[in-house]
């Protein structure tokens, strides 16, 4: 099975979905700033790769996590990798897609697009860490979810 | 990187997959000639043609296949033409299928304002018998910059599996 995280840019919240369900992050307290800082592509992929997706690494059932930014219209994208894995004849069961954006707080988008799209690396950085500090335990319970989800498939 | 041999999926993409991806998958796929611009009922007889709507972005849809086995598609995708390549090309990647197995075409550059309004107003707003005329204008204007696209890509990804290829 691979498993994509996706959020809006593949930078932070579907990065640290990735590495909760990976156990490169703790389930059971909230990590302090430099442990996101350490993640691989925490708040470093630029506005140009979106849509990429990123191999993150493989979790000790075998299934393959992903990162991936959707944009915008994250329900267009999807439809449309649907589409293609269909076209290529690839099982569909293969493959799910989790929304790590869903519910993220305010700051942290702020946050991305300070840092990602205007540049302002050292403010929106801190602004992302700190949202998702504040929202960690609902990234956990979505981790969670996801891998009592693999187990069943 | 090495492109590989052999049989390729080609997809057109445009802003809707209604009007100029589909023009030109059909010329590639050989169902409109290409000396003259069609007549009004040849474009309505495509399959697809003026009949995709907003529900119908991000479907690849199968036109047909090409004489050298490609297999032509075409896809509504519409700003996100650099989001949905890079997820195209990325997702095929990690399905592990070989670089150059999927090609991604852009019609967008043949497209002129005609096409634009006509489209607009046919598929957006509905009012398909003000837009109609005028996307149908648009298309057999823009018909030979299709053509150009449509058989340089045929040319381009006929090459490979010819035996003189490198």
């Amino acid at each position: 099975m691979k498993v994509f995280y996706t959020c809006y840019g593949s930078a932070h919240s579907s990065v640290v979905a990735a590495a909760i369900h990976l156990g490169y992050l703790p389930k059971e307290r909230v990590p302090p700033a430099t442990e996101f800082l350490h993640l691989p592509y925490y708040d470093r992929n630029p506005s140009k790769v979106i849509g990429t997706p990123f191999f993150m690494g493989a979790d000790p059932q075998g299934n393959e996590v992903y990162i991936m930014g959707l944009g915008a219209e994250k329900a267009l994208i999807r439809r449309i990798v649907k589409n293609f894995l269909e076209i290529c004849g690839y099982p569909a069961s293969q493959v799910l897609f989790v929304d790590a954006l869903n519910g993220i707080p305010l700051i942290t988008k702020i946050g991305g697009i300070l840092s990602r799209s205007l540049g302002w690396v050292a403010f929106g950085r801190r602004l992302t860490i700190y949202g998702l500090q504040k929202h960690y335990f609902h990234l956990v319970s979505l981790v969670e979810c996801t891998q009592e989800y693999l187990r069943k498939a | 990187m090495t492109e590989k041999k052999g049989p390729k999926k080609i997809i057109y993409h445009c802003f809707g997959g209604a009007h100029s991806s589909l023009v030109a998958a059909n010329i590639h796929v050989g169902r409109l000639s290409f000396d003259r611009p069609p007549t009004w009922e040849e474009l309505m007889a495509l399959p697809g043609y003026e009949q995709r709507t907003a529900k119908d972005h991000g479907h690849i849809f199968y036109v047909g296949n090409d004489e050298y086995g490609n297999e032509v598609y075409v896809l509504g995708r519409r700003n996100y033409s650099s989001v949905a390549r890079r997820a195209i090309y990325g997702i095929a990647r990690v399905i592990g299928l070989k670089a150059g197995e999927v090609v991604m075409i852009d019609a967008m550059p043949c497209v002129n304002w005609l096409m634009v309004i006509g489209g607009y107003l046919s598929r957006r707003c509905g009012l398909v018998r003000i837009g109609r005329p005028i996307v149908v204008a648009g298309t057999r204007r823009a018909f030979y910059y299709l053509c150009a696209l449509a058989l340089s890509v045929k040319e381009r990804y006929a090459l490979p599996n010819k035996e003189t290829y490198p």
